[in-house]
Parts: C-alpha cells; structure tokens; sequence
C-alpha cells in the first residue's frame, strides 16, 4: 500500500468474485498437460532410437577413422637417426606438432600485424 | 484413492510443491486446482477475456510443469508461477500487438463524456486502459503488489510504474467512481 493507493477504487477491486468452480478447467489443463508430457516421452524415445541406430552403423566407420586420424597426426615429418635427437625433437617432429607450429606461427604474425 | 486425495487436499503447500518438484503427478494436480481459482482470476483482469485467460492460464501450468524442478526453494513458489503468469501475459501481448509498454497518450484515452450512459464495470474500465498501464494497476490493486515488487515482475522502470498505477487509478476513478456520483 502507497500513497497512491485509491481505497475506493480497491473496494471495487475487493469486490470481485472469485472463481470456485475449477473442477472442469483443472481436468482440462491435466489433460493437456499429459498430452504434452506423452508427445516429449514419444520425441525423447525417436531421438535415442535415432542415436542408438546411428551408433550402430557407424560404430565401424568412426572408429576407424578416428584410428588413421591418430595414426597421421603421429606421423614423423623428417627421419631423425641420432637416438637423442629423435627423442627431443618427437614433440615438434611429427604431423600435429607441424599444424601446432603453423598455427602458433600464424597467431604470432596475427598479432604482429595487428599491432 | 480417496485417502490418498485428501492427503494432498489437506497437506500444507511447500510439501505439495516439494513432491511436484520430484514429478508427483497427483501433487501437480492438486497445485493446479489450488491456483486455478486464482490464477484465472489474475489473467482475466489483465485479458479482460475469459476465453483467453483460461488458455493463457493452461499454458502457464504447462510452463509451471516443465520448470518446477528449477525452482530453488519451494516457500517461493506462488511469486514464482506469478511471474509466470505475468511473462506469458506480456509476451502474448508483445506477440499480437508487437509491444506491450507503449507510452501512456491521454489524447487516445477514449472522453468519458463521448459514453454517457450505462454505468460501466471494473472490467470493461481496465479494458480501456494500455496494457502497460493495465499491468501495474492490476498487480497493484488486484494482487496487492508493492511498486518494487511490481518492477521486479514487468521490469518496468520504478518511476514509468508509480506514474502508470497514478494515471491508470485516475482513469478508472473518472470511469467507476466519479461518473457514478454525476448520474
């Protein structure tokens, strides 16, 4: 309650009966409510129907490129005979370790360039 | 069955909303016929249509059923499914009109004078007014809201709702009240 508050005009307010006869809208809104919660149930069940499937057929195909793409990535760039020097430099010498240093080397000129 | 309905008819609500939380079925309905009445109420003040209200009110029951597990303590339910019920309002007003909070013109407000004639009912009175206007008079005679409890719900700056809830009890005042003592 404020000072703007009009008394009279809250009488009018006050005076407004209220609804008591719910019994049909609350069988109403339960049975909407149902409908929504079987039609998520149905969408939940297709999607990991849909997952399920997909793992299925392509369980085969993802692991085995999942399997070149490590084999590549390890990949030595340059044969390296000392046995020392192969064992340092195998962090940069390989595949991965090139894109990691291309990347790197475009970042630095990035900011280079922006400066 | 029947003892199990009066277990909920009869429990008090934090523990209601508390088994909603966890996706009691029966707890749901009993929170729905708890707050039908009121709920309809609400929205038929700010619609000023039964129809309307009723479905706006289902579809916040719906909201109320798919959020109710965010709920963080259950005692805050009814400000909660409040502003709910307030939002789904504004937005269905954004949706049809493209806007809920234009300024207040009292050059648009229709003259008293041009309706002469029968008395008019609360209803109708609100009906006249901006839906911004409407809002703030409602929540603040109808729900007995404080003005920074009102802000917090339509997010309307604090002096726009103090000037919409002087300017809209004036209105209805010159609908309701003053053109009843003229007759």
């Amino acid at each position: 309650m404020s000072e703007l508050h009009d008394r009279e005009l809250q009488a009018f307010f006050d005076a407004t009966p209220e609804l008591h006869d719910d019994a049909a809208f609350v069988s109403e809104t339960m049975a909407r409510t149902d409908k929504r919660r079987f039609r998520l149930l149905g969408a939940r069940v297709s999607v990991l129907a849909v997952i399920i499937a997909l793992e299925i057929l392509l369980e085969s195909p993802i692991q085995q490129s999942m399997g070149a793409l490590g084999a590549l990535l390890t990949q030595p760039v340059i044969t390296i005979d000392g046995e020392w020097a192969g064992f340092l430099l195998e962090p940069i010498n390989s595949v991965a370790g090139l894109l990691g240093v291309i990347l790197l080397s475009l970042h630095w000129i990035m900011r280079k360039v922006v400066r | 069955m029947r003892d199990a309905q009066n277990h909920y008819r009869e429990g008090p609500e934090p523990l209601i909303v508390n088994l909603a939380m966890r996706g009691d079925r029966d707890a749901f309905t009993e929170l729905v016929r708890r707050k039908a009445g009121w709920l309809r109420g609400l929205l038929r003040r700010l619609s000023g249509d039964e129809t309307l209200a009723d479905d706006l009110a289902q579809r916040v029951f719906l909201k109320m059923w798919r959020r109710i597990r965010s709920l963080k303590k259950a005692n805050r339910f009814g400000g909660w499914l409040k502003r709910i019920a307030i939002n789904e309002w504004i937005d269905h007003q954004r949706k049809r009109a493209g806007t809920w909070d234009e300024p207040f013109d009292e050059a648009l407000q229709p003259d008293i004078a041009e309706t002469p004639g029968v008395g008019m009912d609360l209803d109708s009175a609100l009906e006249e007014l901006p839906d911004a206007v409407r809002v703030c008079v409602v929540l603040a005679y109808h729900e007995q809201m404080t003005h920074p409890e009102i802000v917090t719900a339509t997010g309307l700056p604090i002096g726009t709702v103090k000037s919409h809830i002087r300017r809209g009890s004036a209105r209805l005042r010159a609908r309701l009240i003053d053109y009843g003592e003229a007759q």
